[in-house]
């Protein structure tokens, strides 16, 4: 994929350059495989923000001396959660989930996925979007 | 909270303050002692020093930032400099040492003062030209003269080479001459040297180009070398010194300045010899006054000096002097026992061991003589290219030992002279564990044990492998077979060779004879051992002379536990007195020892063994030929006839196959009968199966071997040099088969050359010839048979899948071999699989060549393409649904399983004159490129070089007038990584020197270089790229005097070879660029930046107008938005009260009547707590504004009216 997307030559389109090929038997196979290789969530940042909201700090500053005994324990308990979390076939079922309440839309070179269980073919420069619904009716408005 | 203390509370401790100590109370003993009162010394030399350095930016800003230490300094400095060169006594000095190195902790301020005494006031920072500074220079040359004298504590501070330069340099400056007075007050050994190193120096007048004549001063020079003379044979040594020998010395010194040394290649001046040289003739000429003088003084000096790149004339001029001379014992213990320790190892090689052996034959085994060298022969300390004593010294001694009465102290005395050393640790709780042999290149010494262990043992030498990196470098592991089995010698060679004797019963043991101790690092000792193998009653001899000699070692286990169970074996060196059994045994290769395992395990594989025996008598005889002679080849033919030319190449092909990896074909002992292979391949009637072979063997040869190189560029280079004497288009084929396959730089430049030179003879263009030369295998009809037994295998390609079928006497097919030829012809079944394996790999290695249809612009008449391209039955499989132009009728056609086809689907039927030239989309119109991409997606076919669907770099005319393009600049690139991939893509990358090497590659059929212009050292993790050049002929880096006329304009470089070359250059980006390499891109925040940026767009497709606009058409009926559609870049919403339109780059909204902004702020700070769901794509967060505020405008009569009225207004 990576190789098909790239006609303008210096930035490829990343989130298809670890794809295994262009076709999938379904969409729950693309979501999963797109989740694979996804390194959202997983930084450093990521895993000291996850501590720190289970810690009920904001910053790190907070964190004392007396507080390590708690975060080893907290660290230890959270650990194995976090890591579920993170797990590409259960994030892949969420957003199946999602689809299928209706909160998220997929939409795939130029049409919007209605068939969940219809095989998807990627073309030679894939358009992949997800969008979420739920964020949208979140976003409210105000005029200045 | 650490970090924060040490980013921000991080302030380096001030400088002790420096307080009186025993340093101050000898500078005011000596100035007191100097005659120099303290308040004199401040005005007259401090405060003018002082005020004068001043002028030194850097002094100034200490003086105000630090005024004590610097003033601590200056005082303490200052003052025992000036009075080191009023009052040199040696006594103040010495105390001086102590006091500056003292035992455990520097007092503060000790070490500034010490550095600026002996090191620092030498630069010129320090009020300098002034009269103030003079005197103290002085005072510190005399310090380092006294240290190098008398001291010699630390070779940093001073040694005597530091005194010849300070002298030399004196005699230069003026008439008076301090120093030399100082030195001349001086008593030691090498003061001759000393001077005559100074003596001998001139000066170059660098306007001129001309040596100046000497000075003056060099007269007093002379005087103080004749006094020095004097002062030498006062005592009336066994060696007297002659002034006016060391005069003949000190004008010899002098060839350096004479134009054919100094215009010479430093590389290349080993070959300048002593007559060569106006001096060195004159020398030598001399020397014929008194040779025995001249050679003991050359000597002398020669033992002091540093030679370096002149040791090899040196060499020459000993040996010169060594051939005149006939010494007697006497002068030459005399001669041995000087101690000269820089060139010892020189000096024994040169000049003692040829002198000993020139009167060897007079002396008697227990001349004291001998003794003497013996201790200077094991007593040299171990360099890196003295891992073991001189052999030759070895040899003397022994063959002197030889002469002895038999009995226990000559066998003794034999074993302890080698021929094998090692490096014995016996301060470790020595069990033979840590035992190394070594030897130089050709391993003489591991073949000498082996030989030994072979009297003892049937074993053979297999060979030495070089995976010995992470040893010592001299250090290998040695290959040999014993029982059919391969054992490799390193660790534990003593308890391994010992087991092996002991279970075949052997009266011998392998034991360390130490010889003497060396020490190693950190205080601990090595032994230097002979390895030998030892009867009991040798060994029992051994433990006496033990006992006696390193009483030490009495009690090391291994001496006290080594056990005999057969007691009276004959003393070994009376067994190595008999012939040799095993190598008089080549005579036949049934009976060769050496060979016993190969014959077992290859030969005794293949199908007409008994045909083999015969074959390998022939091969053997191979190896004393410089190249086959008739006679040779007659006689392979002869015994090839027994089995057929046919079957001989094919289970030829099956035995290197399986053997070819491993190294004991690259060693000496095996080699030639490798060699006599690959003239059987070449030199008689050669097939492309036979040129093959000779490319698998050159192949592997020239395997890279990590840390080592190529495996054997000696049989690597005599294939390819037996495959350019065949002169056949087959050979060429396969020379540029492997040429376009090796990414290994040297390997190609081989390559190179070896096609150049067989482009010599030929008029055809080198890639034509090539295309001509690519082997068919026998292919017909798209199919080739092999023999295998009574059955066939038939080879036929389906798609680019190989596929066997293997057919019976009677007719029938089966996929696999059957049951029964299995059982029947094991053997005929191997070879068959092995040669299909072959023509598979070649078969592989041609799709490599389609690329550089494009790389170097190739094209074709219609008649050739047809013949070499279209007919060659291998590469039209791999051609398979590719494109190709007909310039001559401008028409393009698809290969179609063996017909051309037009889009429209008729045939094309290209004319003999036609040009024809592979498809590539850059020099296509937009409209034949989709045109074809759709014909093959309607088609669904699948290329397997990408051709329709290739990225392509076109470049429009103002760039291409351009010499260079920045297309690809401003990219950081990880070096490991590019390292890896560009060599890898064909591209030369690799560690030269610094700065000498960016990526490049040379397109020899266009001559042309490109280059990818990158500042980088070999310190850099990430280098920016810069810009791509091109340039006539083959062109490395590009230096800063970028020479204008070899750059050529883009449009000079085919167009689709530039499109090629960007495509590389963008997969190096893409692979290699730091964006993807965020701990790396971390350490520096150029690179930081550079991923934000690029990671910014990394998800951004979307992120951009036209994607979003595509999402938003498809998404408005789901997302109930009341749009009319799209206005150029803005999408727009039907409101209730107006018409809206929204920006699709920037998410901006306005009322579409006025153009009017809405000043809309989203807010969306709870959405991310409040999404469940995490999506496998960034999000385009304008994307979510533009929908949001769509919905949100459009239903604008839910707005409070006077807000929304207050926005317009």
């Amino acid at each position: 994929m990576k190789k098909q997307s790239t006609l303008t030559g210096v930035r490829l389109r990343d989130y298809c350059a670890t794809l295994p090929g262009p076709s999938f038997p379904t969409l729950l196979h693309l979501v999963e495989a797109l989740f694979a290789h996804h390194a959202k969530g997983t930084s450093d940042h990521d895993a000291i923000t996850r501590l720190l909201d289970a810690l009920g700090y904001h910053n790190l500053g907070a964190i004392t001396p007396d507080d390590m005994p708690r975060v080893h324990a907290t660290i230890r308990r959270l650990l194995p959660r976090w890591t579920n979390e993170l797990d590409p076939e259960r994030q892949a079922y969420n957003v199946m989930a999602a689809i299928v309440r209706g909160d998220v839309t997929v939409f795939i070179d130029d049409a919007v996925v209605t068939d969940l269980e219809a095989p998807i073919r990627l073309g030679p420069d894939p358009v992949l979007a997800f969008i979420d619904h739920t964020r949208i009716a979140s976003t409210s408005f105000q005029i200045l | 909270m650490t970090i924060f203390d040490r980013l921000f509370r991080n302030q380096s401790p001030k400088h002790g303050s420096p307080g009186a100590g025993p340093i101050t109370d000898l500078v005011l003993d000596w100035l007191a002692a100097a005659d120099i009162p303290v308040a004199l010394f401040e005005s007259e030399t401090l405060s003018p020093l002082l005020e004068l350095s001043k002028a030194d930016a850097y002094i100034a800003r200490e003086y105000e930032e630090q005024p004590e230490g610097l003033m601590h300094r200056f005082f303490h400095g200052a003052a025992i400099l000036l009075a080191a060169s009023r009052h040199p006594d040696p006594l103040f000095f010495r105390k001086l040492f102590e006091v500056l190195n003292p035992e455990g902790n520097y007092p503060a301020g000790l070490h500034e003062v010490r550095a600026f005494v002996l090191e620092s006031f030498a630069i010129p920072r320090f009020a300098p030209e002034s009269a103030v500074r003079r005197p103290l220079l002085l005072g510190q040359d005399i310090l380092k003269c006294y240290h190098a004298i008398h001291e010699r504590r630390d070779q940093n501070i001073s040694t005597l080479t530091t005194i010849s330069h300070l002298l030399a340099e004196e005699k230069f400056r003026g008439a008076e001459l301090p120093l030399l007075a100082y030195v001349r007050r001086q008593r030691f050994p090498e003061k001759a040297y000393v001077l005559v190193e100074a003596l001998y120096c001139r000066q170059y007048d660098y306007a001129a180009h001309t040596i100046l004549p000497a000075p003056a001063t060099d007269a007093d020079l002379a005087d103080a070398l004749a006094e020095s003379v004097a002062e030498a044979n006062e005592t009336g040594p066994a060696l007297p010194f002659e002034t006016e020998t060391l005069l003949d010395i000190a004008n010899l010194l002098r060839f350096e300045y004479d134009p054919t040394w100094r215009r010479s290649d430093p590389k290349k001046r080993r070959f300048i010899r002593p007559d060569d040289l106006a001096a060195g003739a004159a020398f030598l000429e001399a020397s014929k006054r008194d040779p025995q003088a001249y050679l003991a003084h050359l000597v002398f000096y020669t033992g002091h000096a540093h030679l370096f790149e002149k040791e090899p004339l040196f060499g020459q001029l000993l040996a010169a002097l060594v051939n005149m001379v006939r010494p007697q014992a006497g002068w030459l213990k005399a001669l041995l026992e000087r101690s000269l320790p820089t060139s010892a190892a020189f000096l024994l090689e040169k000049a003692y061991t040829p002198l000993v052996s020139s009167i060897a034959s007079t002396l008697r085994p227990d001349d004291p003589l001998l003794s003497t060298y013996e201790a200077k022969l094991f007593g040299e300390p171990w360099g890196y290219q003295t891992q073991a004593p001189l052999a030759a010294g070895v040899a003397l001694l022994r063959g002197i030992a030889e002469r002895m009465m038999d009995g226990p102290e000559k066998w003794f005395r034999l074993q302890r002279l080698g021929p094998c050393f090692t490096r014995a640790d016996f301060d470790y709780a020595y069990r033979g564990s840590v035992l190394t042999i070594p030897g130089d290149k050709t391993a003489s010494v591991q073949r000498a044990f082996v030989d030994d262990l072979a009297r003892l043992l049937p074993v053979s030498w297999k060979g030495l492998s070089k995976k010995t990196s992470h040893f010592e470098d001299s250090d290998s592991v040695v290959e040999i077979v014993h029982d059919g089995k391969d054992i490799s010698l390193f660790y534990g060679t003593l308890d391994q060779v010992n087991e092996m004797l002991r279970t075949a019963n052997s009266g011998y043991r392998l034991v360390p004879i130490p010889v003497r101790e060396k020490p190693y690092f950190h205080g601990q000792t090595r032994w230097l051992a002979s390895l030998a193998f030892l009867s009991h009653q040798e060994f029992a001899y051994l433990n006496a002379f033990i006992a006696v000699t390193f009483p030490k070692l009495a009690d090391i286990p291994f001496f006290t536990e080594l056990t005999y169970v057969v007691t009276d074996a004959t003393p070994f060196p009376l067994l190595r007195q008999n012939p040799d059994t095993t190598t008089a045994a080549i005579a036949g290769f049934a009976a060769n020892e050496h060979w016993a395992w190969f014959r077992e395990r290859y030969i005794d594989t293949l199908s007409n063994r008994a045909a083999w025996y015969p074959l390998m008598d022939v091969m053997l005889r191979a190896e004393p030929l410089k190249k086959p002679d008739r006679k040779w080849l007659d006689a392979v033919v002869q015994a090839r006839a027994a089995f057929g030319t046919e079957h001989y190449y094919r289970e030829l092909q099956a035995m290197l196959a399986g053997s070819l990896g491993e190294s004991f074909w690259y060693d000496d002992r095996y080699k030639g009968v490798l060699k006599g292979f690959i003239w059987s391949c070449t030199f008689l009637e050669p097939t492309d199966a036979s040129l093959n072979i000779v490319r698998l063997v050159i192949e592997k040869a020239y395997e890279k071997v990590p840390g080592v190189g190529p495996r054997s560029t000696a049989t690597g280079n005599l294939g390819l040099q037996a495959l350019v004497a065949t002169g056949r288009q087959e050979a060429f084929g396969i020379l540029n088969m492997m040429r376009d396959k090796t990414r290994y730089n040297r390997f190609a430049t081989v390559l190179e050359r070896q096609i150049d030179a067989f482009m010599e003879a030929s008029s055809i263009p080198a890639q034509l010839l090539a295309d001509q030369g690519l082997p068919r295998f026998g292919f017909t009809d798209g199919r080739v048979h092999i023999d295998a037994g009574d059955h066939h295998l038939r080879l036929h390609f389906d798609g680019d899948k190989l596929v066997k079928t293997w057919i019976a006497p009677g007719g029938s097919e089966s996929k696999t071999p059957p049951s029964s030829l299995s059982a029947a012809h094991p053997a005929a079944v191997r070879e068959a699989n092995e040669e299909a394996k072959n023509i598979a790999a070649a078969f592989a290695d041609l799709k490599k060549r389609v690329r550089t249809y494009w790389l170097y612009d190739r094209s074709w008449t219609g008649a050739d393409w047809t013949a070499f391209i279209f007919n060659h039955p291998l590469l039209r499989v791999h051609l398979q649904a590719t494109i190709w132009i007909n310039e001559t009728q401008g028409v393009d056609f698809m290969i179609r399983d063996s017909s051309l086809v037009m889009m429209n689907g008729s045939i094309h039927m290209p004319q003999a004159g036609d040009i024809i030239r592979f498809w590539h989309p850059v020099s296509n119109t937009t409209e034949r490129i989709v045109a074809w991409q759709d014909d093959l997606w309607a088609k669904g076919l699948v290329q397997k070089e990408r051709q329709a669907f290739r990225e392509h770099y076109p470049f429009s005319a103002t760039e291409s007038a351009g010499t260079g393009t920045s297309r690809f600049a401003h990219h950081f690139l990880d070096v490991k990584k590019l390292m890896a991939v560009a060599p890898a893509a064909g591209w030369m990358f690799t560690y030269v020197h610094e700065g000498a090497s960016w990526p490049r590659i040379y397109l020899k059929p266009l001559n042309i270089t490109a280059h990818l212009e990158c500042i980088y050292d070999r310190f850099d993790q990430a280098i920016p790229t810069r810009a791509l050049y091109f340039t006539s002929g083959d062109t490395t880096k590009l230096s800063e005097k970028l020479d204008p006329a070899r750059l050529l304009a883009l449009h000079q470089v085919p167009a689709v070879t530039l499109s090629e070359i960007c495509r590389d250059i963008d997969l190096f980006i893409a692979t290699t660029s730091i964006a993807r390499n965020p701990e790396l891109a971390e350490n520096r925040p150029e690179w930081h930046s550079y991923q934000m940026d690029y990671g910014r767009n990394l998800f951004s497709d979307n992120a951009s107008a036209p994607i979003r606009k595509r999402i938003l058409e498809k998404l408005a009926p789901q997302l109930m938005l009341r749009t009319p559609g799209f206005d150029g870049n803005f999408l727009l919403v039907d409101g209730t009260l107006h018409r809206y339109r929204i920006n699709l780059g920037s998410g901006f909204a306005q009322v579409k009547s006025s153009g009017r902004h809405i000043p809309l702020l989203p807010s969306s700070g709870d959405v991310k707590r409040a999404r469940k769901v995490s999506l496998p794509i960034e999000d385009d967060d304008t994307l979510y504004d533009i929908i949001a505020a769509a919905l949100y405008l459009q239903n604008d009569a839910a707005i409070p009216k006077e807000v929304f009225d207050a926005a317009l207004a």
